[in-house]
């Protein structure tokens, strides 16, 4: 797992550096955002990396309340870490975004509400592990938590198409893309190289969980 | 606000969330292996370890 980590890790690094030069310098400015276009290649896959965090702790709940194996549970929670710092940076970089663009860091639009409800689902999430008495009983609540919040994901996605939303529908939906040629590729070398820091930071955030659970297993036999 | 300073913001604060995050969970690992060490435990990588 620790070389897995390590490639997996380097492999992020590599893509990271290519995503801040294709971001910051080879992507032309937008012809109505100008240069503010560029918040998009940290914001988008900030969002993004939320979205797989979310999905991770949802399946991962799901097993963990099927099979009962503290595995699923290490997984869940080490997700449910990353979901909250993502969303937090989602809703950042957004409200950097929207302060010269909108000409408001904040409004009260469908797509904002809705994200800004999942970083709070997932903030009561690690709260509840986090002032659990008894650690197997947090688990198990914070496993359906994950589960109810989970649902707020597809509502944040469809935001824009269901309710009258300040916030820009989707610009690529399925094949049919909204964006100059260079953008896209700019997007979808920070989409890989964030899903690869996600999944980086969850197999380190998951050796932890291991770690610590072997060190209160070992220090509760001596 | 300018482009480069809503630029520069942005990025900071994303790369600093990240960058953050990163020591905290390195930090409590090496606490972690030290903790095992100490209590006894096969000093080698988490595949050694059995999960319950």
């Amino acid at each position: 797992m620790r070389s897995l980590s390590s490639l997996v890790g380097g492999a992020a690094v590599i893509l990271l550096a290519a995503g801040l030069y294709v971001g910051l310098v080879a992507s032309p400015p937008d012809a109505f955002q100008g240069d503010y276009v560029r918040i998009m290649y940290v914001h988008v896959p900030s969002a993004f990396v939320a979205y797989l965090a979310v999905g991770t702790v949802f399946v991962a709940s799901i097993l963990y309340l099927w099979r009962g194996r503290e595995v699923y549970d290490h997984v869940a929670h080490s997700a449910g870490e990353l979901a909250a710092l993502f969303t937090a940076l989602a809703l950042a970089g957004g409200m950097i975004w929207g302060k010269p663009v909108w000409g408001t860091w904040w409004t009260w639009d469908a797509r904002l509400v809705t994200t800004a409800i999942l970083f709070l689902i997932f903030a009561g999430y690690l709260l509840v592990r986090e002032l659990a008495e008894d650690r197997r009983r947090g688990a198990r609540l914070a496993a359906v938590i994950g589960i109810i919040g989970a649902l707020d994901v597809p509502i944040i996605h469809y935001s824009v198409v269901w309710f009258r939303t300040l916030h820009q529908p989707a610009s690529i939906v399925r094949g049919d893309i909204k964006m100059a040629p260079p953008m896209v590729t700019a997007l979808m070398i920070n989409l890989l190289a964030f899903a690869l820091l996600y999944l980086y930071l969850l197999l380190q955030r998951v050796r932890l969980e291991r770690l610590e659970a072997a060190g209160a297993a070992a220090g509760a036999e001596s | 606000m300018t482009p480069a300073v809503a630029i520069a913001l942005a990025y900071t604060v994303v790369g600093a969330g990240i960058l953050i995050y990163l020591q905290r969970v390195r930090r409590r690992l090496r606490k972690a292996e030290a903790d095992l060490r100490a209590q006894g435990e096969p000093s080698g990588s988490a595949e050694a370890l059995t999960v319950r």
